[in-house]
């Protein structure tokens, strides 16, 4: 594997979620299934009582199932199993794009949690604007970064400023794709300090 | 980062949650038409003569009746023994060894992670925008070569600190690694926020 592969390897692992947690749920009930059914059938070759059900009563039951079950009962269970699987197959298939996001950079695989890139640019925004840290706050989704900025009472701010003030930090960071940046100035005032 | 097989990971999400579905509508089917109450008892009455016709072929003495009944859980414990083992591949690759060099003449040389974590930290020591650091190495499935072994840096940046300049930090880090080392390692650097991001003092207008 040459070395541009591995880093994009490395880059598209650290930003993505592996499932690993799903997967290992799944395959723990799973296991417990094998392990429950497998005693069931050694128990009944033994000429020993069942845990719950032996084989043979089990395969009667299933066959028994629509009749000894209320049909709304079926019908609730059934739309439940489809939806946990559904579920499932989502997770399979979608991303799981992790808060973190790449940054250029030629020696390493760089990758920046979406958390920094807002706190920095609050602090950006803020000393843009002389204000206090908890007046501004951002945050970073999947193209844009959100500011909203709450003014001091009776001291207007310049939008435009600020918006390029926080450009300006999303822009240093030089990540692999840009995030746009817009900020809102809330109508309410914090009062002066 | 670690060596789980993500492919295998979704694909088996995959399968699961297809087979759920699948019985689920079958279930749900059951209970909204008479007509799949019926079919469904007949095909489940129809598998179980199989089942017994299929036990008849290979008939054994008491109390196991048939061979066939011993093929059903002898399927079960091989599916068993698989799901352990899909258990056991999650995760692993993690080596304390960052490097290694075999040289015929003066012996093997290895550096252990931890070495290179405590020249870091050392390094970052009274950095401004860097609250924390940590370093682990891991190596790729089935390589025992030790140039295949990648690290992973993880830079804890000061609340309102910029991630560029934590990255030139990175990056400096990285080529004195290198020069230790004496060769170009993969490195994957994250710049993160965390528990000691929080306890630390935000980073102050000047």
């Amino acid at each position: 594997m040459n070395q541009g592969r591995m880093q994009k390897r490395m880059l598209r692992r650290e930003t993505h979620s592996s499932r690993t947690g799903l997967s290992v749920a799944t395959a723990v009930l799973l296991l417990a299934g094998f392990v429950w059914l497998g005693a069931e059938c050694v128990l009944a070759l033994l000429g020993r009582g069942p845990l719950v059900a032996g084989p043979d009563a089990m395969a009667n039951a299933i066959r028994d199932l629509p009749q000894a079950v209320q049909p709304a009962g079926l019908t609730a269970a059934g739309t439940a199993a489809a939806v946990l699987g559904a579920v499932l197959l989502v997770a399979a298939v979608k991303g799981g794009r992790r808060g973190r996001r790449t940054m250029h950079s030629e020696r390493l695989a760089l990758v920046v949690d979406d958390e920094a890139i807002a706190a920095a640019v609050s602090r950006q925004v803020r000393l843009a604007a002389n204000l206090a840290p908890e007046q501004v706050s951002t945050t970073v989704g999947r193209r844009r970064a959100h500011v909203s900025v709450r003014p001091t009472s009776g001291q207007p701010l310049d939008r435009e400023a600020l918006t390029e003030a926080a450009a300006r930090e999303v822009a240093s960071c030089r990540l692999a794709r840009n995030l746009a940046a817009d900020v809102a100035i809330a109508a309410e005032g914090a009062v002066g300090r | 980062m670690n060596n789980t097989n993500r492919a295998m990971n979704r694909t088996f999400l995959a399968l699961a949650g297809l087979i759920l579905v699948g019985a689920g509508i079958l279930v749900a089917a059951a209970g909204l038409s008479a007509d799949v109450r019926t079919g469904w008892t007949a095909v489940a009455g129809s598998a179980l003569t199989a089942w017994q016709a299929l036990r008849n072929t290979a008939p054994s003495p008491e109390p196991l009746g048939s061979w066939w009944s011993l093929a059903v859980p002898a399927v079960l414990l091989l599916a068993a023994l698989t799901t352990i083992l899909w258990l056991a591949r999650q995760g692993g690759g993690r080596t304390r060894t960052a490097a290694r060099e075999d040289d015929p003449e003066l012996g093997a040389t290895a550096v252990e992670v931890s070495y290179l974590a405590a020249a870091v930290e050392a390094a970052l020591e009274g950095n401004r925008s860097v609250v924390g650091s940590s370093l682990t190495a891991w190596r790729r499935r089935g390589s025992k070569n030790a140039a295949r072994t990648s690290l992973r840096l993880t830079l804890q940046a000061r609340r309102g600190a910029s991630p560029r300049e934590v990255a030139d930090v990175a990056e400096e880090l990285v080529r004195s690694i290198d020069a230790l080392l004496g060769h170009h390692t993969d490195v994957l650097v994250r710049i993160g926020t965390g528990t000691r991001t929080t306890l630390a003092r935000a980073l102050r207008a000047g």
